[in-house]
């Protein structure tokens, strides 16, 4: 019984590895897309503008020193 | 529950075999294949003589080729090929079609000499010479435009390879500037999400102090003398909590900038360790700032005064270096994409140029292709003028100038996949694939397009 359970289960990796294999590579087009795609969460993920507020912040934080 | 285990198991396989089986050309598609086929054979039968004779040509070309010495990129007898600048003005269409056969030709010496079966080599190209012959002028006309704009697109790519802000990005190494280890990439992910969540907390934490500091501003206005001094102290609290705060944004901002430094694959080991240091030196001192402020519990005026200033002058500093690396992460990801897009562009030529030897109906594909030459231009002169910019430390233009570039690749993208779907429809996607004629096919046009260009420039 644990034999027959074994090979079904080697068969059924095997099937779903050759399944699986076309997707697996990635063409030319698609990682070109898949860069482009990328772009905005980069730029998302580099974005520094909120430290040229907090420059902003800090004089007002100057002028409430005038005290 | 071995019963379970079995019918669980062979669920499994079914599943499984399913999805290899979807795999596989289904009947429609096989008929479809079919149906062009027999078109094709119909539409050749009137050329069935002249190609007969033609044939009993090319084998006598390949059996003298065969005969010859091995062939290089300098012995290439550029006298028998059309010049570019001929090949745009050529009408002959004759001259054309034997262009393309006389490069074929190369290519089955081409793929002698590298020891690859010989039998192989001629029925790799023999298809190709016989669809040739049998083209008509209009199919001729598209792959002399093709061959043209093939031209164009080489010389391009020798130009980006030559480029300082390109001339890493090679194809072998799948247009990549350095290979980045995956367990450094993904503790560099970690990081990076850590920081983004530290630095949330942080930002929270900031917009209620700078709430609470305006509401006891807007307290001290309406106090009166002996009731200001608290007010006064608890002011200075939340300065001083403030910029605590600013401190902590700072920090985790450039965190999380040295961790997209480095997981990037565009950047080169060399501009990923100067981006690095140049952070480390900023966190240095945003650690040094934030040790002096935590060790004033109760700080004087004066004392806030001076380290507001202080804070300020980092934060300029920080704030240059993190455009600085956040500008040379974007740029060199915006480099790999267009030098990527280049050789798909080149790629694409290709596929519709045996498109075109097929006598298949393209559409309007070249039209397509030609959008996306034009984009791409656009978004490489952006792509310049950022990096122009840059250079004259110009940070905010040249920021504006990477998302412009940005633009034209979104554009770029719809195109592609434009190309794409048609590409599918035709059922000429799989084309794109590298294979042995491909890269033959690819060495012979680059070597021809040297040996043209060489002899362009003695004249």
């Amino acid at each position: 019984m644990k034999r027959i359970i074994a090979v079904i289960f080697c068969l059924a990796l095997l099937a779903l590895i050759i399944g699986c294999k076309p997707a697996l590579k990635e063409s030319l087009p698609s990682a070109v897309s898949t860069d482009i795609a990328g772009i905005p969460e980069l730029t998302e993920e580099l974005d520094v503008s909120e430290l040229d507020m907090l420059d902003q912040d800090l004089t007002d934080l100057l002028e409430g020193l005038e005290i | 529950m071995k019963r379970i285990m079995v019918f669980v198991m062979a669920a499994f396989l079914i599943l499984s075999l399913a999805q290899s089986a979807l795999a596989w050309p289904n009947e429609a598609t096989r008929e479809k294949v079919k149906l062009e086929v027999t078109e094709r054979i119909r539409a050749g039968e009137d050329l069935a003589e002249k190609t007969r004779k033609n044939l009993a040509e090319n084998e006598e070309k390949i059996k003298t080729i065969k005969e010859g010495m091995p062939v290089t990129a300098k012995q290439i007898d550029v006298n028998k090929l059309l010049g570019q600048k001929a090949l745009v003005q050529e009408t002959n269409f004759e001259k054309i079609r034997q262009h393309q056969k006389e490069k074929l030709e190369i290519a089955v010496q081409k793929c002698r000499e590298q020891d690859k079966n010989p039998e192989l080599c001629e029925k790799m190209f023999q298809a190709r010479l016989e669809l040739i012959d049998k083209l008509k002028a209009k199919d001729l006309k598209l792959i002399q435009e093709l061959e043209v704009k093939k031209a164009r697109t080489m010389k391009q790519i020798r130009k980006l390879n030559e480029e300082e802000a390109f001339a890493n990005f090679k194809e072998e190494k799948e247009f990549k500037t350095r290979e980045v280890n995956k367990d450094i990439a993904a503790q560099a992910q970690e990081s990076f999400q850590r920081a983004a969540e530290r630095l949330k907390i942080s930002k929270d934490k900031y917009e209620l102090v700078k709430q609470k500091f305006a509401k006891a501003k807007a307290e001290l206005k309406q106090c009166k003398k002996e009731e200001c001094e608290p007010v006064k102290t608890e002011i200075r609290a939340k300065i001083r909590e403030s910029l605590l705060r600013i401190i902590e944004i700072m920090d985790n901002k450039l965190i999380q900038l040295k961790q997209k430094t480095a997981e990037s694959e565009t950047l080169t080991e060399e501009e990923a360790a100067a981006l690095t240091r140049l952070i480390d030196e900023k966190l240095a001192e945003t650690k040094e700032l934030a040790l002096e402020l935590e060790a004033k519990e109760d700080v004087s005026t004066k004392d806030l005064k001076n380290l507001t200033a202080k804070v300020k002058e980092v934060l300029k500093k920080v704030a240059n270096t993190a455009k600085r690396s956040s500008l040379k992460i974007m740029n060199s990801r915006i480099s790999g994409i267009i030098v990527k897009s280049k050789h798909m562009e080149l790629k694409l030529e290709r596929v519709l140029t045996r498109a075109a030897e097929k006598g298949m109906d393209t559409g309007t594909l070249k039209a397509n292709l030609d959008q996306f030459e034009t984009l791409l231009a656009e978004a490489r002169n952006e792509h310049n003028t950022a990096l122009e910019l840059f250079k004259e430390g110009k940070l905010l233009e040249a920021q504006s100038a990477l998302q412009r570039a940005h633009q034209d690749l979104q554009k770029v993208h719809v195109i592609l996949k434009d190309i794409t779907a048609k590409l599918r429809a035709l059922g000429l996607e799989g084309e794109l694939e590298k294979d042995t004629e491909s890269v033959i096919e690819e060495e012979v046009e680059e070597e021809v397009q040297k040996t043209l260009e060489e002899v362009e420039e003695t004249e």
